[in-house]
């Protein structure tokens, strides 16, 4: 049975049909059709199906859907409303830190988290903040270039 | 039609849930080991549990503050929490380090300590430092309450000794009344992210004269159930740290495993892994 869940997906109260006792990931993924939120491991480890839950990431495939009830999700479509790239993502191009892509979504996301809390994060912080995100290609060194260059251009935040 | 997700927002609320309903309904905290369960259960065509009580947003089981030279900790404080609380982190220095290690940023969000010690992994890098702290903790169900050794309620791997409708409350832990040193590490398949192949939680106090007064120690995946390491915490008692005395201390912590846990195929690497752990912690401690 599949109940309504009424929660803010990018900025809008979205009603969304899904089991309360599924994953955020299946919810988003089966019922909303947002793609860019990635099936990993499905376990917590891989860190590739990240979101924003309230402004911090969480590992989607890990959060029952009841949980959103009411509450802000984020997923990589909303740091960009406008069309316009946010800092992140122009990093992430510039320093050439996306190769398959499939851990990039969830790699900013996270990236996103740990600036809101440490604007100006060392190479250690980045290291941790990142921790639970793999990538099997880039060897992390332009992911890590790529945080670095958007805290120097992230907006101020009121 | 029964609700299959129940999300109370006061204790009471829970305890009647779970009084009418504890047979087929799962308690849920932050998760991150019950929706796996519950995948893999899906993936296999297992049945899945008919209900989920969420107590996460329960403000009594967020509840942290200090009472009579003890810490009151609710049983869905995070391990993000832990990790970041100024008060935890100076008056439990050993468990804010612990739980620094436990997952990773997106997991600790989530990940409660109480879900930690409900799911009673021997493994589990929460129950090292209660267990070293020797914390007691408050299970409660709408008739009554206990309060028991944290040691007491893990009675094996996986399992606990809650009834079908008793609910993990808080933790108490006795904090030390001068400071005292303290150490966490564990073993990992992976740097960060690994379920612990071993874990442990060390606290110790020096007086001045560079004695060591008193200890507690306690190590993950080494027993079926937490305990300390009482023998080794013996040994240390009115010594001075070395070298030599920490290496008899990773003597007798194997010996110690071998005895309670039995011989086992693990124990080729257990054996050699635990000794050195225990130097490097009593190392690392002590500033030897």
């Amino acid at each position: 049975m599949a109940e309504t869940i009424d929660f803010f997906l990018n900025g809008e109260l979205v009603s969304v049909q899904c089991p309360e006792n599924e994953t955020l990931l299946y919810l988003l993924r089966e019922r909303v059709g947002l793609r860019s939120v990635k099936e990993g491991c499905g376990v917590g480890e891989c860190g590739a199906c990240t979101v924003l839950l309230e402004g911090r990431a969480v590992n989607a495939c890990l959060l029952a859907a009841g949980k959103v009830r009411g509450r802000r999700v984020t997923t990589i479509e909303g740091l960009s409303p406008k069309g316009r790239l946010h800092p992140l993502q122009e990093g992430f191009l510039l320093m050439g830190a996306v190769q398959c892509g499939f851990c990039t979504p969830g790699l900013i996301l996270a990236a996103h988290s740990l600036l809101e809390e440490n604007p100006h994060p060392s190479r250690e912080a980045i290291v941790q903040g990142l921790a639970g995100n793999l990538c099997r290609c880039t060897g992390y060194h332009d992911i890590i270039r790529a945080v670095k260059w958007a805290a120097k251009r992230m907006p101020e935040r009121e | 039609m029964k609700p299959s997700y129940l999300a109370p927002l006061t204790l009471e609320e829970a305890l009647e849930h779970l009084n009418r309903r504890g047979e087929t309904v799962r308690v849920l905290a932050g998760g991150t080991d019950l929706m796996v369960e519950i995948r893999a259960a899906r993936l296999k065509g297992n049945t899945v549990p008919p209900a989920l009580l969420d107590v996460s947003a329960i403000p009594e089981l967020r509840e942290i503050r200090m009472e009579a030279g003890h810490l009151h900790l609710g049983a869905a404080v995070t391990f993000h929490t832990l990790e970041h609380d100024p008060l935890i982190k100076k008056m439990v220095p050993v468990l804010s380090a612990a739980a620094a290690q436990m997952g990773s940023v997106q997991v600790r969000r989530l990940a409660t300590i109480g879900g930690n010690v409900g799911t009673a992994s021997p493994a589990g890098d929460g129950i090292t430092p209660l267990t070293a702290l020797d914390a007691e903790v408050k299970v409660v169900s709408r008739d009554k309450s206990r309060v028991l050794p944290l040691t007491d309620l893990i009675t094996g791997p996986g399992r606990t000794g809650l009834a079908a409708n008793e609910l993990i409350h808080s933790f108490s832990l006795a904090f030390p009344a001068a400071p005292e040193r303290c150490f966490f590490s564990k073993i990992m398949r992976r740097r960060a992210v690994a379920i612990a192949r071993m874990n442990l939680a060390v606290q110790i106090r020096l007086v001045d004269s560079g004695m060591i007064q008193s200890s507690r120690i306690a190590a993950g995946a080494v027993f079926p159930t937490p305990r300390r390491l009482m023998e080794v915490e013996g040994l240390l008692i009115g010594q001075l740290p070395g070298k030599e005395l920490f290496q008899a201390c990773g003597r007798r912590a194997v010996e110690a495993m071998r005895v309670v846990s039995g011989r086992r195929p693990s124990m080729a690497y257990k054996e050699p892994a635990l000794e050195r752990l225990v130097v490097q912690g009593l190392e690392q401690t002590c500033g030897v």
